[in-house]
């Protein structure tokens, strides 16, 4: 095992030639591009399934089914449909996150109160509107939450799809450490991904779950 | 002229759940409201009171009948006609403020307006100070305030209201019937009130609707000619609540008896029996 001052020496190497800036960025753009197909996508096939019975019976089921398979597994058909490509990656980060966000969206346009949505009617309120005015935004705290929990899967999906065959990125620099033998390397690597994950999620939800805890007064066990 | 809220025949029936029968909610109801007339309607559970407010909100379509409001037949819920629950229905993403000016966006109205009517109906209710509070920071009866002003703020023709201080406690009901006797005074808005509370009907009411159940159909129409505002102490309301309560009576027992069978007597109509059999000694 390295010491933390090698781990720490290697961090200092990583940054300063470049090399994990430029995994970083590699990675982020990835999954930039497949989390945002997931959450445009999750969030619309979760409005429908909650809206439509038919789509609920088809497509509902099959999500849930879906949900079973561990991301990861999406590769060799990825590679399969689309080769050894960045296209491969994102599908394989989009299968991490989609079905999470898919799941909870449903699930808050389905326990949106009843009670809420006949107020809404007494205000003249029908369709597209009512979905978009009241289902909606009942809907939000389920939403950001699974919207939570995708981004947490997408990045898992995106390390693994990485550390298995696609060049550069954060899952790449950790193959090298591997290659190199060099354990201080992919110890420092696998904080990097630590400090990056938490540094967006806090950037992306931080701020969206204080306004809901704020105005739904969720409070906790500590209130 | 026909009323300003004309039911006539109304009848509603609810498809058999699960192979049961067919629930007949109300039977052959008629019901004639004037413009600017507070009525309530009371009756034991199960008589159909709510789903009445329902179909006259548009919420649920008639079986059978017609209901008409200004003369036109309704068709579906609306902004025409305010509703306030027994819960407060107010959206929890939203502050005290947004909540009252929801609806006005979808009615048109310009946003410096918006505000405007929004504020004018929560100083009528006394809630200015909470304007920027969200709906977890209120009690329940700041929260029916809020509904209120809601309601008031779209400028329904009429106010239907559903139990809406049945789940407060008894000091602030006391204090918001007099503050709803007030606001009806000042807005002459016309208001169809459902409770089971026969001194809130007696206080609050022009004309009483009693109803029986199984199927509910209105049993009697009582009017509480005695000017507004009132005194809930005064003697006249006192006796008008006893008389709905003896129209009540009989039907609540049934609707007792239904639910628990023949087993159930009033306690009253009981042979007073003591296991020691000494009762009476001493006289």
């Amino acid at each position: 095992m390295p010491s933390p001052q090698d781990v720490l020496a290697s961090f200092a190497r990583g940054l300063s030639d470049g090399s994990f800036l430029i995994g970083t960025a590699v990675s982020l753009r990835r999954i930039a591009v497949g989390y945002g197909i997931s959450v445009v996508l999750g969030l619309g096939l979760g409005l429908a399934i909650g809206r439509f019975r038919l789509l609920e019976d088809t497509v509902g089921s099959l999500v849930f089914g879906l949900q079973t398979i561990p991301s990861i597994c999406w590769l060799p058909f990825a590679i399969l449909w689309f080769g050894l490509s960045e296209r491969a990656i994102v599908f394989v980060v989009v299968m991490g996150a989609l079905l999470s966000i898919v799941i909870a969206t449903d699930d808050g346009v389905k326990n949106t109160p009843p009670l809420l949505v006949r107020a809404g009617r007494t205000m003249g309120m029908r369709g597209v509107g009512l979905y978009a005015r009241v289902v909606l935004p009942s809907a939000l705290p389920a939403i950001v939450s699974g919207m939570k929990l995708g981004w947490s899967f997408a990045w898992r999906s995106l390390m693994a799809g990485e550390l298995l065959f696609v060049s550069a990125g954060l899952g790449q620099l950790l193959t090298v450490g591997r290659d190199l033998n060099d354990m201080s390397l992919v110890i420092a690597v696998m904080l990097l991904i630590v400090a990056v994950g938490l540094a967006v999620e806090r950037l992306l939800f931080g701020t969206a779950e204080r306004v809901i805890r704020r105005r739904w007064g969720f409070v906790g066990v500590r209130g | 002229m026909a009323a300003f809220v004309e039911i006539q025949r109304l009848t509603k029936v609810f498809a058999p759940r699960n192979g049961g029968a067919a629930v007949a909610a109300l039977e052959g109801v008629d019901l004639a409201v004037a413009e600017g007339e507070f009525v309530c309607l009371v009756g034991p559970s199960g008589c159909g009171k709510s789903t009445l407010l329902n179909v006259v909100a548009g919420l649920e379509p008639p079986s059978a009948g017609d209901v008409r409001v200004n003369g036109r037949r309704i068709s579906g819920a609306g902004a025409d006609r305010g509703m306030v629950f027994q819960e407060a229905a107010l959206f929890p993403w939203l502050n005290v403020i947004q909540n009252i000016e929801f609806p006005l966006r979808r009615l048109g109205v310009p946003r410096a307006e918006r505000r405007a009517r929004a504020l004018h109906f929560l100083h009528m209710v006394h809630l200015s100070k909470f304007a920027g509070a969200y709906v977890h920071e209120l009690s329940g009866g700041m929260r029916q305030r809020v509904a209120i002003a809601r309601a008031l703020a779209m400028d329904p023709k009429i106010l239907l209201m559903d139990e809406p201080f049945a789940a407060l406690d008894a000091q602030t009901r006391d204090i918001l019937h007099e503050e709803l006797q007030q606001i009806w005074q000042e807005t002459r808005k016309t208001i169809l009130f459902v409770t089971h509370n026969v001194r809130e009907a007696a206080y609050l009411a022009d004309r009483v609707a009693i109803f029986s159940a199984h199927p509910g159909t209105i049993k009697r129409v009582l009017p509480i000619n005695y000017p507004h505002p009132r005194d809930k102490e005064s003697l006249l309301i006192a006796r008008a609540a006893n008389v709905i309560l003896e129209e009540l009576k009989d039907e609540v027992e049934k609707a007792i008896r239904r639910q628990l069978g023949e087993e159930w007597q009033r306690p009253a109509d009981r042979v007073s029996r003591s296991a020691r059999l000494d009762l009476g000694r001493g006289i």
